[in-house]
């Protein structure tokens, strides 16, 4: 194993559907979560959070997340980068891992369209 | 009497109206409003537990200035209820350092916030000095 090799220590998604009965918060919990628990590890041990979503990035997320799950004082990057989007967060964390700043890493990525795809974002009247 | 609706989940109406909060059955943080799992150890199984009606101020900010509408000035505080610290308002009180201090014991107040065309009554919540002797 080379040194810079990099471990996928756990996983997991949520089911694609419309969901109405959860927020994006909801989601991206359940998902970081079960990720979280397949990985056997807890928020605790994570270094670095690259949180993606297209439409809420901006919103912070990524800061959203940890207000539930945990807000442990480390650095969380909100990422947007189309379809990229998940890609470029777990590249986030893929890239402090490799340049030796942080053991472990959490990206995520999520997305809320059920509801989104009116030209007023759902908020006409 | 009218009907009234709480500002927020959290603040249960009724006789003895008093606020709830999310109790971590692992670790016994408590939180209030929406919950997806323990930020403090990371697991995600709750009780509902009722907060403390009275406390002490912990901290405090007199509001000088804020958006048209919105009296000014308001005591802006931080109080433990029995170890739960509880953002809020201080009401029924002269807003000035003279009458609020740093660990004067306080309890939890409704007032009427707001009414709609059908008499609806938005409630929400502060806190009050105790009077002396109570």
């Amino acid at each position: 194993m080379a040194a810079d090799d990099l471990w996928i220590l756990g996983i997991h998604m949520t089911k694609f559907g419309k969901h109405p009965g959860q927020d994006l918060v909801d989601l991206a919990s359940e998902a970081v979560a079960g990720a979280l628990a397949d990985g056997g590890v807890t928020m605790a041990d994570m270094g670095v959070i690259g949180a993606g979503s297209l439409m809420a990035a901006s919103a912070g997320i990524g800061q959203q997340l940890q207000k539930q799950l945990g807000q442990t004082g480390i650095p969380v990057y909100n990422v947007a980068n189309a379809c990229a989007t998940g890609a470029t967060a777990l590249r986030v964390a893929a890239m402090a891992v490799k340049s030796g700043e942080v053991d472990m890493g959490l990206a995520f990525g999520v997305e809320k369209l059920s509801g989104a795809g009116l030209l007023a974002g759902g908020s006409r009247l | 009497m009218a009907e009234q609706v709480p500002l927020v989940d959290y603040l249960v109406l009724g006789d003895a109206p008093h606020l709830t909060a999310h109790e971590c059955t692992t670790c016994g943080a408590r939180y209030f409003d929406r919950r997806n799992g323990c930020a403090s150890c990371g697991t995600d199984e709750f009780t509902t537990v009722d907060v403390a009606t009275t406390g002490e101020v912990r901290a405090f900010t007199i509001v000088a200035f804020a958006a048209p509408g919105v009296r000014v000035p308001y005591v802006a505080a931080m109080v433990d209820c029995g170890g739960t610290s509880v953002r809020a308002n201080l009401i029924n009180v002269e807003p000035d350092p003279e009458h609020v201090t740093l660990g004067m014991a306080v309890r939890l107040a409704t007032e009427v916030i707001g009414t709609d065309e059908r008499g609806t009554e938005a409630i929400g919540f502060g806190f009050e000095p105790v009077p002396a002797g109570a």
